[in-house]
């Protein structure tokens, strides 16, 4: 089937567009919106869709610009003959004819059966998704925009059947599988499914109740026998507790025998052991009585020696005594010599004492009244001084207080005065009447001519009655002030000095004068008396007089003491009576020390012989009473030991009994020590611990024998020696069951698998001439060596992958493949689904690419066209839709160039050369682009109005020239009169306008 | 002095028979074992027997349940004469064993008073003879227990001239070691050496444990089971009687074997030549089932090889010999090996490419031996059945 040519009208932005097409190399340039899409979508529709279609498909067919019911007409070659189809979609009134060439028309229905006949489809009309489901149709040849990257394998599946045959028949004849091998692979592959999961039984399936049937068995056999062997072993427990029970009897016999004679033997040991206890003790106490008597013996014997040493020792003692005696006797004597002769020594100078004490009394008596003299003069002197004093300080009160800064106030304050006074006068006026002859009165007081006065102030001058003068010394305030200062400062003089108390300054300062000299008496005055003491003098005298009287008293009391002392008649005297007294005095103090050392010195010479005899005296009583002491104990022991001869025979008697004691006690220690006494405690113990062990043994031995009594109780409810019997058979059937069963799960995986196997091998077989043609195009892009692998699974073709040479030899599935590469994989594999198909349409399919290769890169692009030519060369008819035709230049296709229906005034350069032996589509409508300038009301009726004076048709240079606007007014103008519908482009070289009928 | 009594031995009660899939089965096969003990009762009566001696095994383990045990006395009860029996080594004496549990000792009092289980290796003295028991007090016993007999001293005329029976269970000398059991743990022991007994001391030796009835000596007999428990093993091999016996001090024992059994065990071994033979096979099968019913069990070995279609209708005749049986033991080494159309039918199928390919590889694999060869002819069967059926 071939495309020859196609017109659309009224299609979407389509006016009428015609389109011859090559029989084999076919390029279809244009702008971006141009409508390409659009034109072989109208081809594709209407090939598949029917023309009755209605809804949202058609209503998108509809052109907006181009009023008129959508309209294709096609013109191919089918089955060898040439058919003119025509289609107008116009809902339910669309239409459809179909004319062979040289034979039969059909129309309407009839003529859609026809033709999907002649392509081998089933025609659409209608329903939902009908856009899609016609889309669908051819999809493998028709490469609509975007969808150039896709699998092409889901459209392959498509056409499966298609497919299957004609590769079925180009490979020569291979048998595919029946329905019954479909339907047996089914079967196994079903049922291996249901008993296998990955690799081991499925759960749920016979095979894995089988298996679990089994390993149950398996168990509740172990179980079984573990219950019988625990059985068993209670058996055999119970036979050895019982033998061990039998066996402990036997030994706990001999233990218990051994054991009563090694009691027996400890027995012995202890009686002996007593007997030795007391034994000892006898002989103990019989060395001891033995001792002792000698020890007393021993005594004895000391003691009589120690009164013989001690008699010795006492004799030259005595003599001592009488010796020391003698000499203290006549110590005594020179003592008593001594005291006699101090004491007179010491009454001597009492005496004397007495008489120098008189002596001191009269000189003191004397010095007294001298004294008391001296004060007495004195008093009088202070007297003196203080009347004086006081009449000074009387005067000095009755004068104003003044000082030497007060009367400088003073001064200062008449100073002042002095001065206000001296600016008064200044200022004063003086007036002299110098002649007159009228009567000056100033200040009501005449003045006679040569008269003067000063007027301090101011002052009315009369002169005559009527002539009044005022004067104004000072110029009138400064003199009030001056006398008011004045008078100010003579008022204050006033008042200090009333203050004061003086009548005038110079008063003052005499008075201060006379104050200061007076301070200066009065301070001399003190000055003195200071200096005589008068304070004290007073009391000094009243105190000297005191002590003169006591003197006197002194004095007469001492004379009664002494009386033969004369009495000194001055001072002199009684001072040489003194000295000569003390002189006295101090001599008899000597003698009275001297009496006193000697009286101290005998005394302690007595005192040490008196001690000395003392102690001799106490020796001697002392070793009188320990010879005593000694013969009393002496006494005392023989007393209590009998004489010489009693006490010996004691003596050997007691030795005696002390020997035979000491032999008594080693025998029985050698009994003792026969009988092993430490071995045998330890048999004891050994012997107990025996029986303890038998003990426990026994206690073990039973409570075995008690647990297996036990265990062996039954009650009956089961069998286990049946129970063991059922297990064994169990797991014997589910083992052989579990054989059976395995085998056969074995067999159908076989088979499932082997079924597999060889439908893949059937697959290859038809998949086999795809891909090696598949691969044939791809080489063109990939170079020698590169193949495509396409799998046919459960009817469906899929497994698209590419293998490059270079890069490994690994295949690249379909999808890892980049988008450039996607695009030219996918369009190898239409154009290999292409040729093959082919076959059952004469050879020749239609394969449209819409922009198939926006991701391949300029490279691969050039290297697409060997491949696209050799699909042409196979015998299909290349379509390619591209903005880019110069990209294509290199196939050496017819190329024409869809323009859109508004052209810009320029011209893109979009013309491809037409050089190539191919003419250039004739009968394109010139289309312009639309440009952007807004076209006012005013325009369009000015537009119109042009045009109908022009009768309703004109050329377009005329009415432009008549409108007198410029081209790209005109254009725009025109163009939109003529897409809301008012205008009609016509024909002709320049173009032309026509208005549209309404 | 002459006396009658029946001797019988290995009653088997409460055998499981675990090799019995079906429950009810397994049960009926069990139960009639009790009804044994009722015809050995009217045996009993028919011979005029003064006595029952069951030389051991009276129970089939050590262990059975008290059901069993309520059953057994019950049934033993029903006999009216006395029974006497000694442990075997099934239901062997010592401890724990059933014989001194309380649950048998409360039936055997209250339902069986005529039952005596003599545990001790001491004479028991009854009313027309004398019993020398030899009970089997373990599982295994190693030592002969019939040496006590040996140093008895018996007066000629002991115990009134009352035949004496010596009742002991074991294997004797001349049957090899191997006891006829299918125990897992056999073995030399009980050992009975009867020809180290004084021979006139004893007037008839009552056996139990081979179980088939036998006479191995003079005066010594195995009685077998009354009713078979087991498929015959050999042919001199005659299960299922008990024995009337007429015992008289000095003299020889007269002993007549009556046949106490009702169910048939059968043994048939099948070699398939050729797809004719399971006809055959089938016919043999009727020949010795008849037309009964749950009441037989088969031992069955086949080998041979059969075709597809053949093998399949052995499964469907086995089926259903299986369910009309009591219980078939089978051994079945048949190797399914496709008759020639057969393979035909599978590997020449011009319209079904895909099972030609895969049944011919399995007829390829399926000619060897071992696993993979029968997991091959298996699913050969498999795809056989899978193209028939659609």
């Amino acid at each position: 089937m071939r495309l020859i040519s196609a017109t659309i009208r009224h299609y979407r932005v389509h006016h009428e567009l015609r389109v011859d097409f090559d029989e084999s190399r076919m390029l279809i340039g244009g702008p971006n919106e141009c409508g390409k899409s659009t034109l072989i979508e109208a081809i594709h529709r209407a090939l598949f869709l029917k023309s009755k279609v209605t809804g949202d498909v058609q209503k998108s067919m509809v052109s907006t610009t181009s009023p008129g019911t959508p309209e294709v007409d096609l013109v191919f070659e089918a089955g060898g003959k040439n058919y003119q189809l025509n289609k107008r979609f116009n809902g339910t009134s669309g239409t459809t004819r179909l004319v062979e060439t040289g034979g039969s028309t059909w129309l309407g229905d009839e003529a859609e059966s026809r033709l999907a006949t002649l392509l081998g489809v089933e025609a659409i009309g209608g329903g939902r998704g009908v856009g899609d489901r016609v889309s669908q149709q051819w999809s493998h040849l028709w490469v609509w925009q975007g969808q150039s990257g896709d699998d092409p394998s889901a459209y392959a599946t498509a056409q499966h059947n298609n497919l299957l045959q004609r590769l079925q028949q180009s490979g020569g004849a291979t048998a595919m599988q029946s329905a019954l091998d479909t339907a047996v692979a089914a079967q196994f592959a079903s049922a291996a499914e249901s008993t296998f999961a990955r690799g081991r039984a499925k759960a749920g399936s016979e095979l894995e109740r089988a298996e679990t049937g089994a390993s149950v068995a398996e168990e509740k056999l172990t179980t079984a026998n573990e219950r019988l062997e625990r059985l068993r072993q209670s058996v055999r427990d119970f036979d050895d507790a019982t033998e061990t029970l039998a066996r402990v009897e036997t030994d706990s016999r001999l233990i218990t025998a051994q054991l009563s004679t090694v009691s027996g033997k400890q027995a012995q040991v202890e009686e002996l052991r007593r007997q030795e206890a007391s034994q000892g003790n006898a002989a103990q106490a019989a060395a001891e009585r033995y001792a002792g008597l000698e020890r007393t013996q021993a005594q004895i014997a000391t003691l009589r020696e120690q009164i013989e040493n001690l008699d010795v020792a006492l004799a030259p003692k005595n003599a001592e005594v009488r010796r020391l005696t003698e000499a203290w006797n006549e110590i005594k004597l020179h003592a008593e010599l001594a005291v006699r002769t101090y004491e007179s020594a010491c009454e001597a100078t009492r005496a004397r004492r007495l008489r120098h004490d008189l002596a001191s009394a009269w000189l003191s008596r004397f010095e007294k009244a001298i004294r008391l003299e001296e004060l007495s003069k004195k008093a009088a002197q202070v007297q003196t001084l203080e009347s004086s004093l006081s009449s000074l300080q009387l005067e000095l009160a009755k004068l104003p207080e003044l000082d030497a800064a007060k009367v400088r106030k003073l001064q200062k304050l008449e100073n002042e005065l002095t001065s206000a006074e001296a600016t008064l006068q200044a200022m004063a006026a003086g007036l002299d009447v110098v002649a007159t002859d009228q009567p000056v009165l100033i200040a009501g007081s005449p003045l006679a001519a040569g008269e003067s006065r000063v007027v301090v102030e101011d002052t009315e001058v009369t002169i005559g009655g009527t002539i009044r003068l005022r004067v104004r010394p000072g110029g009138g305030t400064t003199l009030a002030e001056a006398r008011q200062n004045a008078h100010d400062a003579r008022r204050a003089l006033q008042k200090s000095l009333d203050g004061a108390g003086v009548a005038s300054v110079v008063e003052a300062s005499e008075v201060v004068g006379r104050r200061a000299d007076l301070a200066i008496r009065i301070k001399s005055a003190e000055s003195s008396l200071e200096g005589l003491d008068a304070a004290n003098v007073a009391s000094a005298l009243s105190d000297a007089s005191a002590a003169s009287a006591a003197a006197d008293a002194e004095v007469s009391r001492r004379l009664e003491h002494v009386r033969d002392l004369v009495s000194p008649a001055s001072t002199v005297e009684a001072t040489q009576l003194l000295a000569e007294e003390a002189r006295r005095l101090h001599e008899a103090e000597a003698e009275e020390r001297r009496g006193k050392s000697a009286r101290d010195a005998e005394a302690k010479i007595l005192a040490e012989a008196e001690a000395a005899l003392l102690t001799s005296r106490q020796e001697i009583e002392k070793q009188t009473r320990d010879i005593g002491d000694v013969r009393a104990q002496l006494r005392l022991l023989v007393e209590t030991h009998g004489t010489d001869d009693a006490r010996n025979s004691a003596l050997t008697e007691a030795r005696s009994a002390s020997t035979n004691a000491d032999e008594l006690l080693a025998t029985t220690r050698r009994a003792i020590a026969e009988l092993q006494p430490d071995l045998l405690a330890a048999d004891l113990a050994r012997l107990q611990r025996a029986q303890s062990q038998i003990e426990r043994t026994k206690a073990d031995a039973e409570t075995k024998r008690a647990v297996a009594q036990a265990a062996l109780r039954s009650d009956g409810t089961d069998d286990p020696e049946a129970a063991l019997a059922l297990a064994h058979s169990q797991v014997e059937s589910t083992r052989e069951h579990l054989a059976a069963v395995r085998r056969k799960a074995e067999a159908v995986r076989l088979l499932h698998q082997m079924f597999l196997d060889e439908q893949r091998a059937l697959s290859d077989r038809f998949t086999r001439p795809l891909a090696d043609k598949i691969s044939e195009y791809l080489q063109c892009l990939f170079g020698s060596g590169a193949r495509a692998n396409v799998v046919l699974a459960e009817n469906s073709f899929g497994g698209l992958q590419l293998i490059r040479p270079v890069q490994g030899g690994g295949a690249l599935p379909f999808e890892t493949l980049s988008g450039g590469a996607r695009e030219q994989v996918a369009a190898a594999m239409r154009l290999a689904m292409a040729e093959v198909l082919a076959a059952d349409h004469g050879g020749c399919l239609p394969v449209v690419f819409d922009d198939a290769f926006a991701y391949s890169d300029p490279n691969r692009v050039q290297t697409l066209q060997r491949m696209l030519d050799l699909a042409a060369t196979h015998g299909l008819q290349i379509i390619v839709l591209t903005c880019n035709p110069s990209d294509y230049s290199a196939l050496g296709a017819r190329s024409i160039t869809v323009q859109s229906e508004r052209a810009p005034i320029f011209q893109p350069s979009s013309i491809v050369p037409t050089d190539v032996g191919s003419d250039n589509g004739a009968d394109n409508q010139p289309t312009s682009a639309s440009r952007s300038v807004s076209v006012s009301d005013d325009q369009r009726q000015q537009f119109l109005s042009a045009l109908r004076v022009e009768g309703g048709k004109a050329g377009n240079l005329t009415l432009r020239q008549k409108l007198d606007w410029d081209e790209s007014t005109y254009e725009a103008v025109k163009d939109e009169l003529i897409a809301s519908g008012q205008l009609t482009p016509g024909r002709g070289r320049g173009g032309s306008v026509t208005l549209s009928a309404v | 002095m002459t006396t009658r009594f029946l001797h019988t031995a290995d009653w088997q009660l409460g055998k499981p028979f675990a090799g019995i899939g079906d429950v009810q089965k397994r049960s009926l096969v069990q139960q009639e074992r009790f009804t044994a003990i009722h015809r050995i009762g009217l045996a009993a009566a028919e011979h005029h027997a003064k006595f029952v001696v069951v030389a051991g095994d009276l129970f089939d383990s050590a262990s059975v349940t008290k059901a069993t045990v309520s059953a057994a006395c019950s049934a033993i009860g029903r006999l009216g004469l006395p029974v006497i029996a000694i442990p075997g080594n099934h239901d062997h004496g010592g401890p724990g064993s059933i014989w001194q549990q309380a649950f048998f000792q409360r039936e055997c009092a209250s339902l069986a008073p005529n039952f005596r289980i003599l545990l001790s290796a001491e004479p028991v003295e009854l009313e027309t003879a004398v019993i020398f028991p030899c009970p089997l007090l373990r599982r295994a016993e190693s030592a002969d227990p019939t040496a006590w007999l040996r140093s008895l001293d018996l007066a000629a005329d002991a115990f009134g001239g009352k035949p004496r029976i010596v009742l002991a269970h074991g294997s004797t000398q001349g049957f090899g070691t191997t006891s006829d059991d299918d125990e897992i743990d056999g073995g030399a022991t009980n050992l009975l050496d009867l020809s180290k007994l004084a021979a006139p001391s004893f007037d008839y030796i009552a056996l139990g444990d081979w179980h088939g009835t036998k006479q191995v000596g003079p005066k010594a007999w195995y009685s077998g089971t009354p009713e078979l428990d087991r498929f015959p093993k050999g042919d001199s091999n005659e299960p299922g009687h008990c024995l009337t016996v007429t015992a008289s001090r000095g003299g020889l024992p007269q002993v007549q074997p009556v046949r106490t059994a009702r169910l048939g065990w059968h043994q048939l071994a099948c070699d398939f030549a050729d797809d004719g033979a399971l006809a055959r096979l089938q016919q043999a099968v009727e020949a010795l089932v008849g037309i009964r019913s749950h009441e037989d069990l088969f031992r069955l070995e086949l080998t041979g090889s059969l075709g597809i279609e053949a093998a399949t209708r052995l499964e469907q005749f086995l089926e259903s010999l299986d369910a009309r049986l009591l219980r078939i033991k089978l051994s079945n080494r048949t190797v399914i090996s496709p008759s020639a159309d057969e393979i035909a039918a599978l590997t020449q199928r011009t319209s079904d490419p895909l099972i030609t390919r895969v049944a011919t590889q399995l007829v390829a694999r399926a000619a060897g031996a071992g696993e993979e060869a029968a997991v091959a002819r298996i699913a050969l069967r498999e795809l056989h059945a899978a193209c028939s059926r659609t």
